[in-house]
């Protein structure tokens, strides 16, 4: 069976179908300590399918898979922040929002200004806390789209991305971004006590803020212009 | 008087957070915030203080009279039963 290096992490599994067969294919080592296996029966996918079928077996274990991987992380110091990250300067920004917000459509913007910026995770990434800092990696999970990098980039910032009229963007305090972020990540019920943790020292560490934009180019720069500044 | 089985206070920034994990958090997937006399309470209650021992804690710590203090515990309390968060009072 394969082994992935995920977010840091030696990861076991044995994907079947042809999207997290393909996804995953850049995260494949030849380490042979894992840290833990990920691994769902065909029974389970089947039943998914079944309930759901707007979705296919391959849909299936894609998306299953990547829920239960990211409730897994949750014991490695890492858990998932359901947004767009986007790199530059060797700096991660997250943009995060429900779905249809608009997460994508902003980071595309800072593809299109900034030569140099890159998407890490378009929908997914990890967020995890080592010895030396707070990081985010590219996984395979990147929801309906194929954008993820297997790279490691220091967390920088977090944005809390709202529609709106006008481009406008503020200082979010830590305490008041608790809530926005656990509505956009799994919080699996035996595992609240890490994700508390984790968020909390994320967010003593991260500046945090709320963007409202359309889509314009003058958004990107907004919201790039003040959150690389990273003042306190 | 108590607080449910599953709830945990993390604290940022002079801020409390309350959320439920287990089973509780089936039924209860919002938060509650807490300010520092909140959060002062809310540790007393999970060991098992008393309305007295809570009043009191609040007349020591914020040096306010006795009538002043039950009336913000009785706030307080009130708003953990509306919220469903202490049992047995």
């Amino acid at each position: 069976m394969p082994v992935y290096k995920i977010a840091g992490m030696n990861v076991k599994m044995n994907p079947k179908y042809k999207t997290l067969k393909t996804q995953s294919e850049a995260y494949i080592c030849d380490e042979e300590n894992i840290d833990f296996e990920l691994y769902i029966s065909d029974e389970f996918l089947n039943e998914q399918q079944k309930e759901n079928p707007h979705l296919t077996l391959d849909d299936c274990e894609y998306i299953f898979y990547g829920s239960l991987f990211y409730e897994k992380c949750l014991d490695y110091n890492c858990f998932l922040l359901h947004s767009s990250a986007v790199a530059k300067d060797n700096n991660a920004y997250l943009f995060s929002a429900s779905s249809g917000t608009g997460k994508s459509t902003h980071t595309s913007l800072w593809l299109k200004n900034f030569e140099d910026a890159f998407i890490i995770n378009d929908d997914k990434p990890a967020i995890k806390i080592e010895d030396d800092g707070i990081y985010v990696y590219g996984t395979p999970f990147s929801g309906k789209t194929d954008q993820n990098k297997n790279v490691k980039v220091p967390l920088k910032s977090i944005c809390i991305l709202e529609r709106g009229i006008e481009n406008k963007i503020e200082k979010v305090k830590a305490s008041d971004a608790v809530l926005p972020i656990l509505n956009q990540t799994i919080r699996p019920e035996d595992k609240m006590a890490n994700l508390m943790a984790l968020v909390i020292e994320t967010l003593k560490n991260t500046n945090v803020y709320r963007l409202y934009c359309n889509i314009s180019d003058e958004a990107a720069m907004l919201s790039f212009s003040t959150m690389s500044k990273g003042e306190i | 008087m108590n607080i449910k089985k599953g709830f945990l206070l993390s604290e940022i920034d002079d801020t409390g957070v309350v959320v439920a994990t287990g089973k509780l958090s089936k039924t209860f997937n919002s938060m509650v915030t807490l300010n520092e006399s909140g959060i002062m309470l809310w540790k007393k209650l999970e060991t098992g203080a008393t309305e007295g021992e809570l009043i009191e804690a609040l007349m020591k710590e914020y040096s306010i009279d006795e009538k002043t203090a039950t009336e913000d515990l009785q706030t307080f309390l009130n708003t953990l039963k509306g919220a469903d968060i202490i049992e047995n009072c």
